[in-house]
């Protein structure tokens, strides 16, 4: 065989051949892959939930500062507020209003209640917890004690 | 020409590292943004909060109106708390009952539940600012602070409150 034909047939050895370290290297980068995938999925997941807690809170503080300025308004004050349908992600959530607290409910992997205190506990109907349908909320004053209700 | 297509170990290690490395910065920096949007969240929630409370201690008597002279003072008798007998004007004998409770309490009737406080009432009417109230302990922690002005037995006093979050 001449030489010229034995380097012919040494470079269709190497053709397609791939060594063992690329391998590992490889399989190294597939895990690293699934694990990028992985990671980037919980912190999708984190984020939406961060967005979620966030706006419940808003929600529950909006409403609690509400009651507080028409607490601080006086008697025969009157306002009307509008709270969204649901939270972030079309998530469903009631509110539930204590003596000196608004809480917002919602369930997301278990119950959530994130919540914001009132400066006033003199809550017609909160005793056992009134609750409060999203939407529109008429929130009046008289003689000191505030009103909640649906509209 | 046989060279063609080939990847040298040598440097795909090598980009897996950088790769890796830039990876582990972008997860540092991004549990970084969501502490500090956690933090400016707090921070505006507290502000708000602490404008909240120091407009009603001002501005408003209490529910009851003489919630000063009930024998038990906690959430279930006192609805609200407020230390004016008009609007910007303070009574004394309330701040002085407001002294009397526990920290606990104070807290408590303050709409407070996570964050702590520091409430200082300052005579600010002569020449030299004078303390003439303080409630709660000031604190080495992230902070708001409020300044309200009142009047206090005809002086100018200023209404300082601290919430630590």
């Amino acid at each position: 065989m001449k030489a010229t034909q034995i380097a012919a047939a040494y470079r269709m050895d190497r053709k397609g051949q791939i060594s063992v370290d690329l391998i590992i290297s490889i399989i190294i980068a597939m895990i690293l892959f699934v694990f990028i995938l992985n990671f980037a999925e919980s912190q999708y997941k984190k984020t939406e939930d961060t967005i979620r807690v966030l706006n419940a809170k808003h929600i529950a503080e909006k409403l609690a500062r509400e009651i507080n300025n028409q607490y601080l308004a006086g008697n025969g004050a009157v306002k009307y507020i509008t709270l969204p349908k649901t939270l972030h992600g079309g998530k469903i959530y009631n509110i539930r209003v204590f003596p000196g607290a608004v809480l917002v409910d919602y369930t997301v992997m278990g119950e959530r209640n994130p919540s914001y205190k009132t400066l006033t506990s003199d809550i017609y109907g909160a005793q056992n917890g009134l609750n409060l349908n999203p939407g529109r909320i008429r929130i009046s004053n008289v003689n000191g004690t505030i009103y909640l209700e649906n509209v | 020409m046989y060279k063609k297509g080939q990847v040298s170990n040598f440097d795909l290690v090598i980009a897996m590292s950088i790769f890796i490395f830039i990876l582990f910065v972008m997860v540092g920096t991004w549990d970084e943004i969501s502490r500090k949007i956690y933090h400016y969240e707090d921070r505006r929630s507290t502000y708000y909060k602490g404008l909240d409370i120091t407009d009603i201690l001002i501005k408003t008597t209490g529910n009851p109106t003489n919630w000063d002279r009930l024998d038990t003072i906690d959430s279930s008798t006192v609805f609200a708390i407020g230390f004016a007998s008009k609007p910007n004007v303070l009574d004394e004998d309330k701040i002085e009952k407001f002294e009397s409770l526990e920290y606990g309490e104070m807290k408590d009737i303050l709409g407070l539940s996570k964050e702590d406080f520091n409430l200082v009432i300052h005579n600010i009417g002569g020449s030299d600012e004078i303390l003439l109230y303080s409630f709660g302990d000031g604190l080495n922690k992230s902070h708001v602070r409020i300044d309200r002005y009142a009047i206090l037995d005809e002086d100018l006093v200023r209404l300082s409150l601290k919430l630590y979050y």
